[in-house]
């Protein structure tokens, strides 16, 4: 009896079904749609790319320490790799975002896809600020005297405490980027449970409007 | 007409090797990046210090302490979370959600900034504690009143090799306060002493930011055009790129309401807020979800497939290897 049909009520049967939806094929698969045809899908892979990158280098640079990455030498290299891959992430995830918009990848089943993607995007943001507040030089200083106004204001700079270097460096390290793995990992696993969204029907096709959706 | 069909297993399929292309993509992008650094380099600016502006500013350092003295600073009015003033309280009407934590990071500036660095150095240098005791014995008023005239005469002071002359005036015990105070800074000793807390191990460095928030870091913040009316925190940094996926944010702050309105931040965020709820919700809001399809932008990414759709072929034969091993 597949786990499945013994789902109702069973939590661990019915995340066996979840997990079953997933093959070999759609996981890792070497065939793709024919329509797979254009560099806008490199966009995602290289956001990816550049993401493993800056957290390579965010690991060798918090097991080496704030003097390290602000010392002349391996240390400012480091910092580098990690400062331009943010650069590279933005750069490429803005474009992925920007031709996913302008596919409609929502359609046919796949917004959850979209949320995950947006959520991702925007913890980023979250990310990267609290890297700029981390780096220690006079750009941190300004950012956060500066950004504290805006938190207070919103109402949270009475936990979300921008001068708190502490606060914001464990944030900046560990919890932010655990929450973005666990949301990147998330929407990887719907773009390959769901597959490559088809084009907008041509003038010709009727898809009885779903396909527009 | 062509039937149009929503399942990508059913279209026709080509070879791909997604491993690959997960490799090749992340070293493309490690090549990118470490040719980046090798070109040009990383930002870094040297950090603002206390010591720094006791010494090479001293005047300012001065009058920023007193200010912090009479508790007439912006910090000493700010509101929460530093205290109950409403300096800079944002609020829209009874919407405040500055005041909704409440004063969680309480912050006396005159006792921070001043008392407390002072008596920390009253064994170093005993002269200080006569001026001390007259401080804490004058009623509030009188304090004021010392402060008010010792920043009439700072106007006028000149700075003489490493000292400041401050001119005679009825200003108590604040000119022996405050040129203590200037030494114990200039040594690089004062931002310990403000960021001191009873938990040995210090992160908050919140005492020693907000001293230097007012004129010192807003002068060198110019210097870099990094103020707010000049796209402040997403500015380029040097010659390098800032934060600039804040653009929209920043932008916000460049336009009226937002760039006039004493609530600015906050309305700068809800609105941020706003437009991430609407991205979030996109694929559900009708209208929004249309645009894609009405804009037709699509058939750039798509146009060799639209290209061989309309050209009148089936373009569902060869169906993919999975339909084909099922049937």
């Amino acid at each position: 009896m597949s786990s499945r049909k013994t789902a109702q009520g069973n939590w661990t049967a019915a995340l066996r079904a979840r997990l079953e939806d997933f093959t070999w094929d759609s996981l890792l698969p070497t065939e793709q749609p024919i329509y797979v045809r254009s560099v806008v899908y490199s966009f995602g892979a290289l956001t990816l790319g550049s993401l493993v990158l800056v957290v390579a280098s965010g690991i060798v640079l918090a097991a080496n320490g704030p003097f390290w990455w602000q010392t002349p030498g391996a240390g400012v290299f480091v910092r580098g790799l990690h400062y331009w891959g943010v650069q590279a992430f933005f750069f490429f995830m803005i474009l992925h975002l920007t031709a996913q918009f302008f596919m409609g990848s929502w359609r046919l089943g796949r917004a959850g896809t979209w949320v995950l993607g947006v959520l991702s995007f925007a913890v980023s943001v979250i990310t990267a600020f609290t890297g700029y507040l981390s780096r220690g030089d006079f750009f941190s200083q300004w950012n956060q005297v500066q950004s504290k106004d805006a938190f207070n204001g919103a109402g949270i700079g009475g936990w979300f405490n921008v001068l708190n270097n502490g606060q914001i460096y464990g944030l900046h390290i560990a919890v932010l980027p655990a929450v973005l793995v666990v949301l990147v990992t998330l929407h990887l696993l719907l773009v390959r449970r769901h597959g490559v969204v088809p084009p907008y029907p041509a003038d010709h096709q009727s898809d009885g409007g779903e396909g527009k959706r | 007409m062509t039937r149009y069909e929503k399942n990508p297993a059913n279209y026709p399929q080509t070879r791909f090797d997604l491993v690959k292309e997960a490799v090749i993509s992340g070293g493309v992008a490690t090549l990118l990046v470490v040719a980046a650094v090798l070109l040009f380099g990383v930002p870094y600016v040297k950090p603002l210090t206390i010591k720094n502006v006791a010494t090479t500013q001293p005047v300012l350092f001065l009058r920023t302490a007193a200010g912090e003295l009479a508790n007439t600073s912006a910090i000493a009015q700010y509101g929460p979370p530093y205290n109950n003033g409403t300096g800079s309280l944002q609020a829209i009407g009874a919407f405040h959600p500055q005041t909704l934590l409440g004063v969680t990071q309480p912050i006396n500036p005159a006792q921070v900034d001043v008392l407390k660095p002072l008596s920390m150095a009253a064994p170093l240098d005993p002269q200080i504690k006569a001026p001390l005791a007259a401080w804490h014995a004058a009623s509030h008023a009188h304090q004021q009143a010392w402060v008010r005239t010792y920043l009439g005469a700072l106007a006028t002071a000149s700075v003489q090799g490493s000292s400041v002359v401050v001119p005679q005036a009825a200003d108590g015990p604040v000119p022996a306060m405050l040129s203590t105070l200037r030494k114990l800074a200039a040594g690089g000793l004062m931002s310990g002493a403000l960021d001191r807390t009873a938990a040995v191990y210090r992160y908050n460095v919140a005492p020693s930011l907000l001293f230097l928030q007012g004129t010192a870091l807003q002068l060198m913040a110019q210097k870099y055009d990094l103020l707010g009316g000049e796209w402040g925190i997403m500015h380029d940094e040097l010659s390098y790129p800032g934060p600039w996926w804040l653009t929209p944010y920043t932008a916000l702050y460049q336009i009226p309401p937002y760039s006039t309105s004493p609530a600015g931040d906050m309305l700068a965020a809800y609105t941020m807020l706003l437009f991430l709820v609407l991205l979030i919700a996109l694929p559900f809001i009708p209208g929004l979800r249309d645009l894609p399809r009405r804009l037709r932008l699509y058939r750039v990414v798509w146009r060799d497939w639209y290209r061989d759709v309309e050209r009148g072929g089936d373009p569902h034969r060869g169906k993919g290897k999975r339909d084909q091993e099922a049937s």
